[in-house]
């Protein structure tokens, strides 16, 4: 059952808005998605975000 | 009975620490099943175990940790679910968790006490024979034999106690147990001293103990006799120390490399590599790093 099909039959009823929104998304029910965000928030972390840039900027890429 | 101390078919996993330094994300579930890329951490030291021929896996849990015990039984709606939809590689996953022949015995610690009182829980279970401790927070990666593998070679050859050792920088001889002694022509250490956690100036070497173990079952002996150590908990090292004068401990300088994933900075890593290494990822996941801009 998809949300998507009850929200297209609102759509004749009232206003249905669409915002761009500003950020970037990470699709974590995707192995990869979750491994980007995992790389990008330990990169923001306060605790480990010099540590975990140093240890990527000195990794050697096979 | 005798038969069984030739053979090393049992496996203790200490779970019950409570993960503060993973907090918040170890509140409700345990350490241990933090995921490495796919899979928690729990299950690579369980298939580094297998691979060694361990038949029991015996884990020290404490109350709050039911998701190990799921997770290694059968999920029925789940397989239900992907039999309906015809999902067999996603069924296989979940099926071969513990291979068949395999069992596992779920144990509580009351108070998380040391890992020495974690291994002393598994006793009754463990009874008479040479066992196996694993933990699962230092994953070890190797590209041949497992490290649990080559520390049962040299247990089948040497018998004894064996650790797996790994050289650290002094500064660090104080988050581990050090051993002092020689190293032999073969390779390995005979250990004639276990210190756990000493200062830098007072480690007898830089060798330090990692979380894999083959001991001898007279250690719960040793256990019941040895009084809280370092933070007031019940050490494992001391107690393998006081077998040192009666029978013979190796130390093995394991071919690998550890991830210590009870430090955030280790378990990052760890995803890393591993992703690097994981067949269906490790192409994307490379282009993904050489292309990200590092601030």
């Amino acid at each position: 059952m998809q949300l998507t099909d009850a929200i297209a039959k609102q759509i004749d009823l009232q206003p249905v808005h669409g915002l761009c929104y500003d950020g970037r998304r990470y699709d974590c029910g995707d192995k990869l998605g979750y491994l980007r965000a995992n790389v990008e928030y330990a990169l923001k972390h306060p605790e480990l975000a010099d540590d975990f840039r140093d240890y990527l900027k000195n990794l050697e890429l096979p | 009975m005798s038969s069984h101390k030739n053979k090393l078919r049992k496996a203790v996993f200490p779970v019950a620490g409570l993960g503060t330094r993973f907090l918040p994300v170890t509140k409700a579930s345990p350490k241990e099943m933090l995921p490495v890329v796919d899979k928690p951490l729990i299950q690579y030291a369980v298939e580094e175990a297998v691979e060694a021929g361990i038949e029991v896996l015996i884990f020290v849990n404490n109350r709050n940790k039911r998701a190990i015990e799921d997770y290694f039984d059968d999920a029925r709606e789940l397989s239900d679910h992907l039999t309906r939809k015809n999902r067999p590689r996603l069924l296989e996953k979940i099926n071969d968790i513990v291979p068949a022949g395999v069992s596992c015995v779920y144990l509580r610690q009351a108070n998380s006490d040391g890992l020495g009182d974690a291994v002393r829980c598994a006793e009754a279970v463990v009874h008479d024979e040479p066992f196996a401790v694993l933990l699962a927070d230092d994953l070890v990666r190797t590209d041949g034999a497992g490290c649990m593998t080559q520390l049962t070679r040299v247990w089948e050859r040497e018998g004894g106690t064996v650790l797996a050792l790994e050289e650290v920088a002094p500064e660090n001889t104080s988050r581990y147990g050090i051993i002092g002694g020689a190293r032999g022509d073969d390779g390995l250490w005979r250990v004639e001293q276990l210190v756990e956690k000493p200062p830098s100036g007072e480690a007898p070497s830089r060798m330090a103990v990692i979380g894999r173990y083959i001991l001898q079952p007279d250690i719960f002996d040793h256990l019941r006799n040895t009084r809280p150590g370092v933070g007031g908990e019940l050490q494992l090292t001391d107690a393998i120390a006081k077998q040192i004068d009666s029978q013979p401990v190796h130390g093995l300088c394991y071919d690998g490399r550890r991830y210590d994933c009870g430090d955030k900075l280790g378990y990052l890593r760890a995803n890393v590599e591993y992703a690097l290494k994981h067949p269906e990822l490790a192409d994307d996941f490379r282009d993904y790093l050489k292309n990200l801009e590092l601030p």
